[in-house]
């Protein structure tokens, strides 16, 4: 008799865990309503709502059916857009580029400085992933991460942590292109000899040195990072400074046989043809207007470089310069990009799903999505528009930044200064 | 004989005089921003010999005379840069003393440098061009438009303000390690903030003991301090933290000259004492972090609103970049401070007629009036929206299109 109560109990108990298991997942899902979604992939959807569960995107839909047992947060006079990425960012640290110009075993992780202005200021523009990168000096550069624009530590923030490796194919004042190349070539051919040399080596050496912890060989730290970008485990981000740069890094890509992404410096409209041709992925340099002066009559031409591309059907990811007042921003920059004729909706895909895309993270981030992570910015109006705000910004669902709760915002506004 | 020689002479002379005459430049303008707030809708704007002739609802159009269409656009004065970074001058600081008063930058100007061409390709039809800042007293500003053959093609006025600078940058470099003897021949005197002010009061002092002299017997920089002592010249003193900006008014109260404030970093700790004597700012680029390169780096929060704490108090104020920002930026710099809460009105005023009356030349240029020299811009739409482009610049009456 005992013993059967016994049962019951312990019955009783797994029925309720079962009933209560789904409702106990479903407090932890939010439906955002909101009375404009902007998806950057399949246009815009007017009075939407974006289920969120475990900081992925559940559903994103236009009816406004919400299931009884979620959290509801109510954004229906605002409008969601999906958190910005910018394809390529030299800050987030203290120095950019390493003096000695042969550095790919470098990380940009050992270098991040997570109080960095770079991170607030990309969250105050709605910006929600960075690749960080080393900068444009170096000719192997070392490696890049993705990460997301807020973080205590760098392990917070990361999304891809290996996510491409930096070359730069311009020369410097230090050395010609000739010797750029040389030197690429050279690293290059050393590191398939070590990758011939590792395949014949025994299988215990190989297990001894993919050991975590264990000895690394100099030639391994050396050649590692490379080894990962010849077998395909990430590409490589080229900075061309002119067109013919361009041209340069492709055949070298093509002889060692490694995906590139094309930094692009504002002289190389010249080769968009070739780019348009070859299907490349580039990313444009923040200066978007590129005058170009004939050293014979003399006259100025003003270029518009994202027109040209445009026009072209090139896809490409916009970058900002916050050092200079017109690149300030990505949202400035995207802004400046319609002038040239760009639709709003072309212009928003330049700063989310393309450069996810050329990243290769469009299954995490870059638009609103089913499955996607949930990182998208709340605007009090459309979005690139002078006048609209960035309200709220959600990262992997989380709220992340309050445009009312921004210290800095506030000083500025309220004169809060010292005299 | 005579007469008869004589009349086709004159005729030729008149038929001449006649092809000559220009045919106006006749807009039909949708939206005029005048430059000092005010819009007008719907007007016509003829241009004719580089002047503005009239700016009206009624207009007689001759019929052979061809009429813009512009009734979609947005017509706006040109834009003045109270202060330009250009590199249409190869060296601009005189290193050789630390006062050069009489310096000026009008007869070292390239007319053909790429910068003037990025300038008006950029809406900035006039800017105001000034030795470097390397000197304590490095000579007078030259107000310039940015189209033009020769300098003197392109000269609004010459000897606009008398340049002067505070702070670290006249002794920039100038010190030697200790323990070693000033062996260089470049032995400048200025040091540090001290050294600066020394200069300064030790010219002006020696020169209001010269008040009984008359103007015969004094040199040409002394002419051109008394000019500055008794206000017919003003000062432009370059000053970019508090204590330097503390500095000019210091020196304002014993010497009574009349200044013009540029750089103005910290302007906003000074916002009272600014708007009580009356002192122009001449501000940018926008965006600038405090302190840098100075002592007080704690606070790097930035000073992007000063445009809006100055408009709101009523001080005249201007912009300006800096060599981290082109010339063509200068409308991008308005926009900022427009994002920041700046009404569109005053950023446009600032970019237009304050900056002409801050030179002194609001006679000429500076709003869409008749009798106003014919520099203009033409706006696809609202000026202050990045996405809006410049589709032609009007300058001296002449059209040119910057997007080629």
């Amino acid at each position: 008799m005992r013993r059967r109560f016994g049962y019951r109990k312990v019955l009783t108990f797994c029925l309720m865990v079962l009933l209560v298991y789904p409702l106990a997942s479903h407090a932890q899902t939010i439906a955002v309503k909101a009375k404009k979604i902007y998806t950057a992939s399949s246009g815009v959807i007017e009075n939407g709502i974006i289920l969120i569960q475990d900081g992925k995107i559940q559903e994103v839909s236009a009816g406004s059916e919400i299931p009884w047992n979620v959290e509801v947060v109510d954004y229906s006079q605002k409008v969601i857009v999906p958190g910005m990425v910018e394809a390529h960012v030299a800050r987030g640290y203290d120095v950019a580029n390493e003096t000695n110009p042969l550095t790919p075993f470098v990380t940009v992780l050992d270098n991040i400085d997570t109080s960095h202005d770079a991170f607030l200021s990309a969250l105050k523009d709605g910006v929600a992933t960075l690749h960080i990168m080393p900068g444009n000096n170096t000719i192997l550069g070392g490696k890049g991460a993705l990460v997301k624009s807020t973080g205590l530590v760098v392990e917070d923030m990361l999304l891809v942590p290996e996510s491409g490796l930096k070359i730069s194919v311009a020369g410097t004042p230090a050395q010609t292109r000739m010797g750029v190349l040389a030197q690429l070539r050279r690293y290059f051919n050393e590191t398939k000899e070590y990758m011939e040399k590792r395949k014949k080596g025994t299988q215990e050496e190989e297990k001894m040195v993919s050991t975590p912890g264990s000895f690394r060989s100099p030639e391994r730290v050396k050649y590692d990072s490379v080894v990962d970008l010849l077998e395909g485990r990430y590409q490589a981000f080229v900075y061309c400074q002119g067109p013919s740069d361009v041209i340069r890094a492709y055949n070298l890509s093509e002889i060692y046989g490694y995906a590139s992404v094309y930094l692009l410096g504002p002289e190389c409209y010249k080769a968009a043809d070739f780019i348009a041709e070859k299907k490349l992925n580039v990313i444009l340099d923040p200066e978007l207007v590129y005058f170009e002066r004939d050293p014979i009559t003399e006259e100025v031409k003003k270029i518009d470089v994202v027109g040209i591309f445009h026009k072209k059907g090139i896809d490409f990811a916009l970058l900002s310069d916050p050092n200079k007042v017109h690149t300030r921003s990505l949202s400035y920059q995207a802004m400046k990009a319609m002038g040239s004729g760009l639709s709003p909706e072309d212009a928003l895909k330049a700063v989310t799903i393309i450069p996810a895309r050329i990243l290769g993270v469009d299954h995490l981030v870059g638009s609103i999505d089913k499955g996607k992570l949930a990182s998208f910015s709340v605007l009090d109006d459309d979005p690139l528009k002078l006048s609209t705000k960035v309200e709220f910004v959600y990262i992997d669902g989380k709220l992340v930044y309050e445009r009312t709760k921004d210290e800095e915002l506030k000083k500025l506004m309220e004169e809060k200064i010292i005299k | 004989m005579l007469r008869q020689s004589l009349l086709p002479l004159i005729a030729l002379c008149l038929f001449v005089c006649v092809c000559h005459a220009q045919h106006p430049l006749v807009m039909k303008a949708g939206t005029v921003l005048i430059g000092n707030g005010n819009v007008l809708k719907d007007v016509f704007v003829v241009v004719q010999e580089g002047k503005i002739t009239y700016v009206g609802k009624e207009y007689a159009i001759k019929p052979d005379t061809e009429v813009l269409d512009l009734t979609d656009k947005v017509i706006t004065p040109g834009f003045i840069a109270a202060n330009a970074h250009m590199n249409v001058v190869k060296q601009t600081n005189e290193e050789g003393k630390e006062v050069t008063p009489q310096m000026n930058l009008l007869y070292s100007v390239d007319p053909r440098a790429k910068d003037f061409d990025l300038a008006w390709r950029g809406g900035v039809t006039c800017v105001y061009l000034a030795p470097g800042n390397l000197n304590v007293i490095s000579g007078t500003g030259t107000v310039l438009k940015t189209k033009g053959k020769t300098p003197q093609d392109m000269l609004v006025q010459n000897h606009v303000h008398l340049k002067m600078v505070l702070g670290r940058e006249p002794g920039r470099g100038n010190a030697y390690p200790s323990g070693f003897e000033p062996i260089h021949l470049r032995n400048r005197r200025p040091q540090n903030r001290m050294g600066v002010v020394f200069i300064i009061r030790y010219t002006l002092t020696d020169l209001q003991n010269k008040s009984g002299i008359p103007d015969a017997e004094l040199t040409p920089d002394e002419i051109l301090f008394r000019q500055v002592l008794q206000g017919e010249t003003p000062l432009r003193i370059r000053a970019k933290s508090y204590m330097d900006i503390k500095t000019a008014f210091r020196l304002m109260e014993e010497f009574g000259y009349l200044w013009i404030l540029e750089g103005g970093v910290d302007a906003y700790r000074y916002l009272d004492e600014l708007e009580e004597n009356d002192i122009p700012v001449i501000y940018g680029p926008v965006y600038q972090k405090k302190g840098r390169g100075d002592f007080n780096r704690d606070n790097d929060m930035y000073m992007a609103r000063t445009p809006v704490l100055l408009a709101e108090r009523g001080i005249r104020f201007a912009f300006q970049n800096n060599a981290e920002s082109p010339i063509y930026a200068l409308r991008d710099e308005a926009i900022h401070a427009v994002e920041l809460g700046l009404a569109k009105d005053k950023a446009l005023k600032a970019l237009t007629l304050d900056a002409a009356r801050i030179l002194g030349v609001d006679n000429r240029l500076g709003s869409v009036a008749k009798g106003k020299d014919a520099d203009l811009l033409v706006f696809e739409g609202d000026p202050f929206e990045p996405s809006s482009n410049l589709l032609s610049v009007v300058i001296d009456g002449k059209l040119f299109d910057p997007n080629k």
